[in-house]
């Protein structure tokens, strides 16, 4: 759950779904001249239409969450035209939710230009030192006048190579124990400290980047949050990944479908134990699915359960089992394969391309986005109160941890 | 298609506490084991507690026939409680299969504008603590037709066609596993004419040779049922009989899935509150990440089986009032039963695990609870046949 959800309290329905309609009727009515993309979006943006549960003023009308999904059914009845998230990945799933709770006024400006794709996010988190640990990057960032200067290397940034700017954790202070020595920052990714290589995968294509930063330059107005208080805001923006991944799809929606559909079109590899194992899977989407719902009902009705941190865990579950059912259930067509070329994708898709591809890019969703184990051990100790692992790293000033 | 409703109502809430607390009282774990030691106990208190004083006996049936219209998402609700225990209830065989199988008789005799015998039953069953259990094996997942009628008589010959609600037949034949038969009042026959055609028509229990052994659940026990000749009153025919027969069968999974819920979430608190106060090796066991991965784990499906089972009983409600397709609402059975299916024993079974040495013994309650969950997963089909049955709706 992220801050947002449980720190709202969502007034009656009836009246959101008002405010929400009132603010499309007035877009549709600004908009009506227009015929820039882009200049339909900063009007929705200005009318609190980019993200409805966010704060009036930072491009929402403060009502639930479980409302965009309306929100984004009526502002295309109006037939006003709306951004792909998945242009903006990072800046819509994570960079936005977080500057939205932590930002200036001035930082709050971004939100505008996250939704109307003007101003590109990536992120610049895990480092080949700190992955489940994300807590422990080493990239430093020191203070120049009214500047800080980067140096390290972070991994895994999807769209390094086409971002404009990039949320950054880095470490601001090493004598204090990891966590309170981090700070958070919007750095610009289009300047000479800034180095990005493609990150090549096990499906060939380099979706993913190594970022290398040699004296980069960030502004100290484009610090969010407090010196030292990076690992907070950070968690804001992680919480939101895990929500935006785990979030809700119509039945047959997502991998299931996929491979449904395929099974229908052709009876050339069908037998009754393929067969039942493909209606186990069904089952387990459904019923994920089915969660999926409950969930976002609680959530409409003021009453957000912990079970949300489950979902992501279950996706990554079925994916990979129907991602690996999908290549035997196919015989030679399973194993065809388009191309392994070293391609950089501006986005892609789980469902996309062919069995190979998605059976190889879905061991990465047990990984991205916080690995199954962590999000177990948070499950078990932050909502079941079992105790926490042995830490050594806790009371350590960073610079004295053995690395 | 819109979402079904699956939040908690206060209703559930309500029947939930009322429930949970008469149990806490009428079955405490050593009570409930004592029906493994003593073949005639049956833990009468129990059900006295469900049918007479929370009054539970008519919750599916419409209130115009005596019952309370409470549906089966409220009978969902007390057989997860029931299930958490496990309690040695009728509920499901009485409360639940019979009485779905009478209520959709009657719907049949309502399409043709009669007040019939179903009608009756039915306020039999709702009203002055009649219960009844479905003559059938309970592991069949549809009608298997070891019982006959051996005489029609209304008609000059045996067993002649057609027959009509009302009359009265014979019976005979043998039938294997059927639950709580050994305590109901009546029995509800499904049966096959010499024409083939199926006929379910309600007999007195005592004019049947019941005989009950010993088996895996003796909090749900089983008998042999033997009927040799027993006058039985038809209540439905031909299609009426196989369509009240098989939806009340989908209605008993939808509600089977909820007391499967039950199970998980009692197996999982019992698991959680012992590993927190277990301690080896100087630590909690509770500690260890094998552990603790494998309860979040166990969360995580337990919260979906409730999401599932939920979604079940309430999607049979809607069908029944109109607002979802039957096949949608099959369709919610078959998958919230076909997971329960696939994961009620096998948490439980961790759970056992989580016990060590304790878990074997008599004395800890899990194994209470996996017998009960093991009985369950092959009540009317396992999860082979329910993903059978839910593979022709999806059309794979």
């Amino acid at each position: 759950m992220s801050d947002r959800d449980t720190a709202h309290t969502p007034g009656d329905r009836t009246a959101d779904t008002e405010a929400i309609d009132a603010a499309v009727s007035a877009a549709a009515d600004a908009a009506r001249d227009l015929t820039d993309d882009s200049a339909v979006w900063g009007v929705l943006y200005d009318h609190g239409l980019a993200w409805v549960d966010f704060p009036r003023g930072s491009g929402g009308l403060g009502v639930s969450a479980s409302l965009r999904a309306y929100a984004h059914e009526k502002i295309g009845a109006a037939g006003l035209s709306q951004p792909d998230p998945r242009r903006n990945t990072i800046g819509f799933g994570m960079a936005a939710p977080t500057i939205a709770v932590y930002g200036t006024d001035e930082q709050k400006t971004f939100l505008r230009d996250i939704f109307t794709l003007e101003r590109i996010f990536c992120q610049l988190f895990s480092e080949p030192g700190a992955g489940s640990d994300l807590a422990a990057v080493a990239t430093r960032a020191v203070r120049d006048g009214d500047d800080w200067r980067v140096t390290g290397q972070k991994v895994w940034t999807s769209g390094a190579q086409n971002a404009d700017i990039a949320i950054l954790v880095a470490r601001t202070d090493v004598d204090v124990p990891k966590h309170r020595g981090l700070t958070y920052f919007l750095i610009d990714m289009k300047q000479p400290g800034v180095e990005t290589r493609g990150l090549r995968q096990i499906t060939g294509e380099s979706e993913f980047n190594e970022v290398f930063l040699d004296d980069a330059v960030v502004p100290d107005s484009r610090r969010l949050g407090d010196e030292g208080e990076g690992w907070r805001v950070a968690n804001t923006t992680l919480n939101s990944e895990r929500v935006s991944i785990g979030g809700g799809a119509p039945r047959e929606g997502g991998m299931i479908g996929v491979v449904s559909d395929a099974w229908r079109r052709s009876t050339k590899h069908r037998n009754p134990v393929l067969r039942d194992e493909l209606i186990g899977h069904w089952v387990d989407a459904e019923v994920q699915r089915t969660s999926g719902i409950l969930l976002n009902q609680k959530l409409a009705a003021g009453r957000p359960g912990p079970e949300g941190s489950g979902a992501k865990v279950s996706f990554a579950q079925n994916a990979q089992a129907l991602s690996d059912f999908d290549i035997r259930m196919r015989g030679v067509d399973g194993l065809r394969y388009d191309s392994w070329e070293d391609r950089r994708p501006s986005d892609y898709s789980m469902t996309g391309r062919n069995p190979v591809y998605r059976y190889l890019r879905a061991k990465g969703n047990s990984i991205e986005g916080g690995t199954t184990e962590i999000i177990l051990n948070i499950i078990a100790e932050r909502v079941l109160g079992l105790p926490g692992e042995h830490r050594t790293d806790k009371d350590v000033p960073f610079k004295e941890m053995p690395r | 298609m819109t979402d079904i409703d699956l939040l908690p109502t206060d209703i559930d809430g309500d029947l939930r506490d009322n429930v949970r607390a008469l149990l806490a009282e009428r079955a405490p774990a050593q009570d409930v084991a004592r029906v493994y030691d003593e073949p005639d106990f049956d833990a009468p208190a129990v059900d006295a507690g469900i049918f007479e004083e929370l009054e539970l006996a008519g919750l599916v049936i419409p209130e115009a026939d005596g019952g309370d219209g409470a549906g089966l998402s409220a009978a969902g609700t007390v057989a997860s409680e029931l299930g958490r225990v496990p309690a040695p209830s009728q509920f499901l065989s009485s409360a639940v299969t019979a009485s779905r199988i009478v209520f959709r008789a009657a719907a049949a005799e309502r399409r043709t504008g009669a007040d019939g015998p179903a009608h009756k039953l039915m306020r039999r069953l709702a009203t002055d603590g009649t219960t009844a259990a479905l003559a059938m094996d309970v592991t069949a997942r549809k009608w298997t037709g070891s019982l006959h009628v051996s005489a029609n008589t209304a008609g000059p010959s045996a067993a002649d066609d057609p027959l009509e609600p009302g009359r009265t037949v014979e019976l005979i034949g043998i039938v294997h596993g059927v639950a709580d038969a050994h305590r109901a009042d009546l029995l509800v026959v499904p049966a096959r004419t010499v024409g083939g055609a199926l006929v379910i028509a309600v007999a007195n229990a005592s004019d049947a040779h019941i005989h009950t052994f010993a088996s895996i659940d003796e909090t749900r026990r089983l008998s042999e049922v033997k009927l040799a000749g027993i006058r039985a009153r038809v209540i439905a025919v031909g299609d009426g009989a196989q369509r009240a027969l098989e939806r009340a069968l989908l209605d008993t999974l939808a509600v089977l899935a909820c007391e499967q819920s039950g199970i998980v979430d009692a197996a999982f608190d019992a698991g959680l509150a012992y590993v927190k106060e277990r301690r080896q090796f100087g630590r909690t066991i509770g500690s260890y990440q094998a552990i603790k991965h494998r309860l979040a784990q166990s969360w995580i499906v337990a919260n979906q089986m409730r999401a599932a089972a939920t979604a079940a009983v309430r999607s049979v409600d809607a069908a029944d009032a109109g607002t979802v397709s039957r096949t949608d609402a099959a369709i919610a059975v078959r998958t919230a039963s076909a997971y329960a299916k696939a994961h009620t024993s096998r948490i439980v079974e961790e759970v056992l695990q989580f016990h060590g040495g304790n878990g074997m013994t008599w004395e800890f309650p899990i194994h209470l609870l996996l017998k009960r969950a093991k009985l369950d997963e092959v009540m009317i089909g396992g999860a082979e046949a329910q993903r059978d049955a839910l593979g022709r709706l999806i059309d794979l």
